[in-house]
């Protein structure tokens, strides 16, 4: 998932860059309202400030597609009122808390499910790492098991794969080929990703 | 202010009743001497008048024999001309002769030329011989003539004497001069009455009448003489109307004479109208003074009035006229201290401004608990301090907020200085939906759970939510529950003084018409009834 943050003030605009990449969100910084476009880039989401230079934050809600977060001190109701109607889908309140600001954007795309270093789009069925990779359902569901975890039992992964023995390795090695994820099994603990 | 004005108009009015009732006394005592006056008028012209009776009856006396004598000359002499007869007797004398009807036919007098005499008829056949009478006043030239009468073949003569010797004259004067100087003096008139004979005369010495009184004349003058005469009888002196009575024995012998002045009150009411109409224009200029000041003690209370309000504005007054003055010096303290304010106020807006990115950028670089609870105490400070620069511009605009849901959201954004301070929230929320500013409610909510876990002496705090009346309640005790109760009802309280959080606090509760409550029993319980506020 890509992100733009439109922030002239540099040290704030990289600490969210910061923050966000170590999420595993690919991130790209813009200091004011027009370089946004230069980069020729289309991104799922933008953090906006409203006091920008060269074109207001509030202009650019109507410029940009995808989704909209205006990150702002100066929210007084007109603001807000005007961003809402513009198209904003949120608003954040400048100082904020690292929690916020994440709680907020995962909230805003739910089909996008981080595990480890890689995305899965729940819609498009797609695993988004260094390269897009089309997947099965069944592929999707075995994947969705790791999230939050380190380890799977075997039992959970023959459940919901409905495979054993061998079909179930192949099932994995060609998981493998086609996404270049490794499973490993340790011994008592189950298998883990990586 | 009122009360001035009360007073002030209370002042007035007794001062205007007092210069009524002060004119009302000097009209009645100016009506008192004009009646003692009166008096003394009447007294005066009837001594003047008996006066000129006795100086006439004196004559009588002297005369009477002359008269006879005169008689006797003229009967001597019937056939001859009567003012070759008058010539030789003299300029007082007067010659009258009747036929054998009473008639008078041959006369010097020329008045009473044709006139009858029948009426005497009984008296000229009472006696033999020459009878004189009494000086009788004579209405057409008002003077007293006194006759001398014989009865022969018929016949009548008398001879009349008129009294109008100088010194007569002069009595007579005296009375004209009392009139002249007296102008209520109209009319003065006396009445003579004999009863025995049934007899009255009118009489009026001063103005002449030029004829006779016809016999209906007489006969109304000899009812009316009867008539006052009986009233005097009961009651002497009387004064009715416009005039006065006085019944006296008649100076020239048997019988009564009454003596009438008739008044005439237009000249002695024209002084009355005079003093009347001073009366009431003196009222009325009172009355004009009293409006005019009353209306400029209005104006200048109505300035007071509107002046105040300014002040408590604290606003620049535009005013022009009496006062400037004051207004003027006012408005340039005024203007002095806005500048001083605004120049503080920028200032802080500048260093408001200038913490924003730091504080930001801090937030989010903050990783472990003790930090965060610091920033996030910072972030509140700022926060507080931010509203109430912008108070005066304060948002109106309200939404319906789920206020269980936002207060769980702030109990959870205070999470690490709950944990940091170690205090323990227990939260009891019902469902309730306000309409409010959303930044109104959330520095209300948040200074509350500050206050709270500022002031708690335990570990304990507890908000609840039930009906929409929201509780903060922590262990402890306040001492000036009282202060704390008057500075969230003082208006001006968000003007600073007793801590800023209570200051948004009251300010909110206020603007909102929220219902606020104090608890204190070893607990310290705020609470609030939002139920002005529910969505409707």
């Amino acid at each position: 998932m890509q992100i733009a943050i439109i922030e002239d003030e540099k040290d704030l605009n990289l600490s969210i860059k910061n923050i966000l990449e170590k999420e595993g969100y690919r991130v790209d910084s813009f200091f004011d309202g027009e370089s946004v476009f230069e980069s020729n880039k289309i991104y799922d989401l933008y953090l906006i400030d409203i006091n920008i230079p060269k074109i207001d934050g509030l202009k650019l809600i109507d410029l940009l597609p995808n989704k909209k977060i205006i990150i702002s001190s100066n929210i007084t109701d007109e603001n807000i009122e005007i961003a809402y109607k513009k198209g904003a889908v949120d608003f954040i309140k400048k100082p904020f808390f690292k929690p916020e600001l994440l709680y907020k954007i995962k909230n805003l795309f739910p089909q996008y499910v981080r595990i480890k270093d890689f995305e899965i789009d729940l819609e498009k069925l797609i695993l988004k790492r260094d390269i897009e990779v089309p997947l099965l359902k069944i592929e999707v569901d075995l994947l969705l098991l790791f999230k939050n975890r380190e380890f799977v039992a075997i039992t959970e992964i023959e459940d919901i794969t409905q495979k054993s023995g061998g079909a179930l390795y192949a099932f994995l090695s060609r998981l493998r080929k086609k996404t270049g994820l490794e499973f490993k099994n340790q011994k008592g603990e189950g298998y883990r990703i990586g | 202010m009122k009360k001035v004005f009360f007073f002030f108009f209370i002042t007035i009015l007794i001062f205007l009743t007092t210069i009524f009732i002060l004119s009302i006394n000097l009209y009645n005592a100016d009506k008192k001497i004009f009646n003692l006056q009166k008096e003394v008028i009447f007294y005066k012209t009837l001594q003047a008048s008996k006066d000129f009776l006795f100086a006439i009856i004196n004559e009588y006396q002297q005369q009477k024999t002359n008269i006879i004598k005169a008689h006797k000359f003229v009967l001597s002499n019937l056939d001859k001309n009567f003012s070759v007869l008058k010539k030789q007797l003299g300029e007082n004398y007067e010659i009258f002769l009747t036929n054998k009807d009473f008639i008078i036919t041959k006369t010097t007098f020329q008045y009473d030329k044709n006139f009858s005499l029948a009426f005497a008829k009984n008296y000229f056949l009472s006696h033999k011989g020459i009878g004189i009478s009494k000086p009788i006043c004579e209405m057409a030239t008002t003077n007293f003539i006194a006759f001398s009468d014989s009865y022969q073949k018929g016949k009548v003569l008398q001879i009349g004497y008129i009294f109008n010797s100088p010194k007569i004259e002069e009595f007579k004067k005296k009375i004209f001069n009392l009139k002249k100087q007296n102008k209520m003096i109209k009319d003065i008139y006396l009445y003579f009455l004999y009863p025995n004979i049934n007899f009255a005369s009118k009489c009026n010495f001063l103005v002449p009448l030029h004829r006779k009184y016809t016999l209906k004349e007489m006969n109304e003058n000899q009812i009316f003489t009867f008539k006052l005469f009986d009233e005097l009888k009961k009651q002497n002196p009387i004064f009715k109307n416009n005039s006065m009575y006085i019944l006296s024995s008649n100076p020239f012998g048997d019988g009564y004479m009454i003596f009438k002045i008739d008044m005439d009150f237009s000249v002695y009411q024209a002084k009355l109208d005079k003093i009347k109409n001073i009366l009431i224009f003196t009222i009325l200029f009172l009355l004009f003074i009293g409006i005019v000041l009353f209306l400029y003690f209005k104006k200048v209370i109505n300035f007071i009035e509107e002046f105040a309000k300014q002040i408590q504005n604290e606003d620049k007054f535009e005013y022009k006229g009496e006062f400037e003055k004051i207004v003027n010096s006012y408005n340039q303290t005024i203007e002095k201290l806005h500048k001083l304010i605004d120049s503080k106020k920028e200032f802080l807006e500048f260093v408001m401004h200038e913490l924003k990115t730091p504080l930001a950028i801090l937030s989010l670089n903050v990783e472990n608990e003790i930090s965060i609870s610091a920033i996030k105490k910072l972030n509140m400070a700022y926060d507080d301090m931010a509203y109430f620069l912008e108070f005066n511009k304060s948002n109106t605009k309200t939404k319906k907020v789920n206020l269980k849901k936002f207060i769980e959201d702030r109990i959870f954004y205070f999470d690490d200085i709950i944990k940091i301070e170690k205090k323990i929230v227990y939260a009891k929320l019902d469902e309730c939906c306000i309409d409010i500013n959303e930044s109104d409610l959330e520095r209300f909510v948040d200074n509350n759970i500050s206050n709270a876990i500022k002031y708690s002496t335990t570990n304990f705090i507890k908000i609840t939510l039930k009906d929409c009346v929201l509780r903060f309640e922590n262990d402890g005790n306040i001492e000036n529950k009282d202060k704390i109760f008057e500075k969230f009802y003082r208006e001006d309280s968000i003007k600073g003084g007793f801590g800023i959080g209570l200051s948004i606090i009251s300010s909110i509760i206020l603007n909102y018409n929220i219902t606020f409550n104090l608890i204190t029993n070893n607990k310290v319980i705020f609470e609030y009834d939002l139920k002005g506020i529910v969505c409707k």
